[in-house]
C-alpha cells in the first residue's frame, strides 16, 4: 500500500508541508479545511476542559483519516504545554475509533531535528546525500512564502481594489504548489513575487500597523479566529506577525551575544517573562517588546481560551502596555465567540489607534 | 529580616523544606493568613480573568503580605523529573508576579528544577541562600535541613501524622479518621487543602463517613510522566484503585491545562476498573449548597452499591 502522508490544515505552513512532500515524492492527503464539523468531532472525541487547538487538530486528524490518510503528521513534543500530552491521547483515539493510521509526532521544540527526522522516515531507505537537495529545497521555499506571507499582509490594507491582494496570493500559491525543485523555484521567483507586486496599490494612503501576537495555531486559522488578519486589513492595518522564517539559522549562542532580530528581542522581552513556560509565549513576549520600541502603532494578543502559556503572555503583556504605552487588546477564541463581537472589538481597538496617532502629532 | 511565604501553590508541598532552609540561615518567614473571602477579592483585582482560582488566590495571598514583609519568597517550580514539565504558571510564576502587581517588595526566585539537580542547587544557594549567608558550611547545612525536612514530612503525611494545610503549625493532628469508606481524593495540594477552595471538602467527606485517601496519604509514585505533579494525580488514582478504593474523587481547578488531560485518564482507569468516579471543578463562582448535594449523592451512592454487594 503506498503511503499517503496527511499535514493538518495550518495556513500556509501545511501547503509548504505538502509541496516539499511533493518534491519528495510523497503522496499526500490534504484534508479539508477547518470547519464546524471539524469541531464537532473534535469535541467528542477531547476531554471537555481542553482547549480548542487540541479540539480542532483530533477533528483534522480524523478528517484526514476518512480521505485515506495512511501516515499523520500530529503537532506536539514534550515540554510544549498540554498539546504535547494530547497527541499520546489523540493517537490513542484515532485507534480506538478504527482509524488505522501510523502517527508521526512534529516535535515543536525541536523543529529542524523533527523535519530531518520524518523526512528520513518519508523518503524510505534514500541514503542521507539523496536528502540534501529537497532539504534545501524547503528552506528556498520558507524564504519564498515568507516573502508572500509578509507581502499580503502589506498590500492587503494599500489595495485599490477591493479583495485584488487575496486573488493574487492565491494565484501565487497555485504557482507555489507546483514546484518540484529548487531551480523551477529560482526561475519563477520574482514571477511568483510578481503577480503580487502587480496589484494596484496606494502608496500614499495612511495605514496603521498593528503588531499580532500570540498562540501561532490560532493566528493561522481563520475558522478560530473569525478571519482576523483579512478584517484587520480591510480596515486599513498593517498586520505584523511575530513569527517569521528570517531565512538565517542563528547560531546557539547565549542570548546577550546574539545580533539578529531573535536574540535582540529575547533581550527586550526578558523584561516582562525571563523564564520559558512552553507554548509561545516566551517568545511572543519577546517580539511583543521588539515591536513595541516604536516599530507598531498597538499589539493584538490572540490565544485560544484557556491556554496556559499564553495567558502567562497576557499577563506580561500587561506589564509591557503600562511600562511602554503601547495598546494591547487581548482576544481568546474558543467555540462560542461570536464573529459580531470580535468586529467590534477591532473596530474600536482600530479606532482609538488612530485617535491615539493623531493626538502624538 | 522578615520574608513572606504567600499560603498558596508550592506552599502546599514545600513549604517544611524553605522553613527548615531559612531556620538554619536566621531568617524569619511569615506565612500569610488562612484564605478568606478577602484574599480571594484582592487576588481577582490583579488576576487576569482567565486564570485559575488557585493563581488568583495566590495573588491575595501575595497582596496579604505586601507591606508586611521585607522580601517575598516566590520559587519558580520547573521539573520534578528529567522528561516532566511544570504548569507554565507555576514556571512563570515570578515573572507573571512581577508583571502584575508594580509595587512588590523584592522576590527570591530561585528556579527548582530537579531534572538537572545541579543547577537547581546553584540557584537555590545563589538565589536565596546568598543574600543571608557567605558561610558556605552554613549554606551547605541549610540545604541539607531542607531536603531532611522535605522528605520527613512526606513521610509524616504518609503515616498520616500531618496535613499540607498544617505545615506552619506542626502538631496538629489530621482532621479525618482512619476508618470509614475508603475513597481516594486526588488532586493537586493546593486545591485539597485550602479548606476556602474546596468549600471544608476533606472534613465533610470525614462527616459523611468518608475516609479521604490523598495522594500524600498514598505515598510515593514511582517515576514521572510528562507533567510530575499531574503524573502524581493519576499515579495516586492508579495505586488507589490497586488497594481497593471503593470511589474516586478528582478535584480539579477550572481552566488548568494540565487537569484538563488528566482528568480523563483517571476516569478512564476507574472505568476500567468499574469503580465510581466524580470530578469537582473548582472556580470562584462553586456554591457549597451543590457541592454539599454532590458530595451527599456520590457517598450515598457508594453505600448503596456495598449493600448491593
Amino acid at each position: 500500500m503506498t503511503r499517503r502522508v496527511a499535514f493538518p490544515p495550518l495556513g500556509f505552513l501545511s501547503r509548504v508541508a505538502e509541496t516539499y512532500l511533493h518534491a519528495l515524492g510523497v503522496e499526500t492527503v490534504t484534508p479539508p479545511p477547518t470547519s464546524r464539523r471539524t469541531l464537532d468531532i473534535g469535541v467528542q472525541g477531547s476531554p471537555e476542559m481542553i482547549c480548542i487547538p487540541c479540539k480542532l487538530l483530533f477533528g483534522n486528524y480524523v478528517e484526514a483519516a476518512e480521505r485515506g490518510a495512511t501516515d499523520i503528521v500530529m503537532l506536539g513534543g514534550p515540554g510544549t504545554c498540554r498539546l504535547g500530552y494530547s497527541v499520546a491521547q489523540q493517537a490513542r483515539r484515532l485507534q480506538e475509533w478504527g482509524f488505522a493510521v501510523r502517527v508521526h509526532t512534529l516535535d515543536l521544540y525541536h523543529v529542524h531535528r523533527d523535519i530531518f527526522r520524518l523526512t528520513r522516515a518519508f523518503a524510505d531507505g534514500r541514503p542521507a546525500t539523496e536528502l540534501v537537495e529537497p532539504i534545501r529545497f524547503l528552506l528556498a521555499l520558507l524564504d519564498l512564502t515568507d516573502a508572500l506571507e509578509t507581502g499580503v499582509l502589506v498590500a492587503r490594507p494599500r489595495e485599490r481594489e477591493r479583495g485584488a491582494a487575496d486573488r493574487a496570493y492565491a494565484a501565487a500559491w497555485e504557482r507555489i504548489a507546483a514546484l518540484r525543485t529548487r531551480e523551477e523555484l529560482e526561475e519563477q521567483r520574482d514571477d511568483i513575487l510578481g503577480l503580487l507586486n502587480a496589484v494596484g496599490l496606494d502608496e500614499d494612503r495612511p495605514v496603521l500597523r498593528i503588531g499580532l501576537v500570540g498562540d501561532v495555531y490560532t493566528i493561522l486559522t481563520p475558522f478560530l479566529n473569525h478571519n482576523l488578519e483579512v478584517q484587520l486589513g480591510r480596515m486599513g492595518v498593517e498586520v505584523r506577525r511575530w513569527f517569521r522564517y528570517t531565512g538565517r539559522v542563528s547560531l546557539p549562542l547565549p542570548d546577550f551575544l546574539r545580533m539578529d532580530r531573535g536574540g535582540r528581542a529575547r533581550r527586550a522581552g526578558s523584561r516582562y517573562l525571563k523564564r520559558d513556560v512552553g507554548g509561545f509565549a516566551r517568545s511572543t513576549v519577546a517580539e511583543a517588546a521588539l515591536m513595541a520600541e516604536g516599530e507598531v502603532d498597538g499589539l493584538i494578543h490572540v490565544a485560544p481560551f484557556n491556554c496556559t502559556p499564553e495567558t502567562v503572555a497576557q499577563s506580561a503583556l500587561v506589564a509591557l502596555q503600562r511600562e511602554r504605552g503601547v495598546p494591547v487588546l487581548s482576544l481568546s477564541f474558543d467555540e462560542q465567540t461570536g464573529a459580531a463581537g470580535v468586529m467590534t472589538r477591532l473596530e474600536a481597538f482600530v479606532d482609538m489607534l488612530w485617535s491615539a496617532r493623531r493626538r502624538r502629532r | 529580616m522578615r520574608i513572606g511565604v504567600p499560603r498558596a501553590l508550592s506552599f502546599y508541598r514545600f513549604h517544611p523544606a524553605w522553613a527548615a532552609f531559612f531556620d538554619r540561615l536566621g531568617v524569619e518567614l511569615v506565612v500569610s493568613p488562612p484564605t478568606n473571602r478577602a484574599t480571594l477579592e484582592a487576588g481577582l483585582r490583579y488576576a487576569v480573568a482567565e486564570t485559575c482560582l488557585p493563581m488568583k488566590l495566590f495573588y491575595g495571598h501575595v497582596r496579604a503580605l505586601v507591606g508586611q514583609v521585607d522580601q517575598l519568597l516566590v520559587p519558580s517550580i520547573q521539573r520534578l523529573a528529567p522528561g516532566s514539565t511544570n504548569c507554565a504558571r507555576q514556571i512563570g510564576l515570578p515573572d507573571l508576579l512581577r508583571a502584575t502587581m508594580p509595587d512588590l517588595p523584592p522576590l527570591i526566585a530561585p528556579d527548582i528544577d530537579l531534572a538537572q539537580e545541579a543547577r537547581a542547587l546553584l540557584s537555590l544557594v545563589l538565589e536565596a541562600g546568598a543574600p543571608f549567608s557567605r558561610n558556605p558550611l552554613t549554606l551547605r547545612d541549610a540545604v541539607t535541613a531542607a531536603w531532611d525536612a522535605y522528605r520527613a514530612a512526606r513521610q509524616a503525611m504518609q503515616e498520616g501524622r500531618l496535613t499540607p494545610a498544617d505545615f506552619d503549625r506542626p502538631g496538629k493532628a489530621p482532621p479525618w479518621p482512619p476508618y470509614g469508606i475508603p475513597v481516594a481524593v486526588v488532586g493537586h495540594p493546593y486545591n485539597l487543602y485550602d479548606p476556602f477552595i474546596n468549600h471544608q471538602l476533606l472534613v465533610r467527606l470525614a462527616r459523611l463517613g468518608v475516609n479521604p485517601l490523598t495522594p500524600e496519604r498514598l505515598g510515593p509514585q514511582p517515576g514521572a510522566d510528562y507533567w510530575a505533579f499531574e503524573h502524581e494525580l493519576v499515579g495516586a488514582a492508579r495505586l488507589a484503585l490497586e488497594r481497593g478504593v471503593r470511589g474516586v474523587i478528582a478535584v480539579v481547578a477550572f481552566g488548568c491545562g494540565p487537569d484538563a488531560v488528566l482528568v480523563d485518564e483517571v476516569r478512564q482507569l476507574c472505568q476500567e476498573a468499574g469503580v465510581p468516579m466524580m470530578a469537582l471543578v473548582l472556580d470562584e463562582h462553586s456554591g457549597e449548597a451543590g457541592l454539599v448535594t454532590r458530595l451527599e449523592a456520590f457517598v450515598d451512592m457508594l453505600r448503596w452499591r456495598k449493600a448491593d454487594g
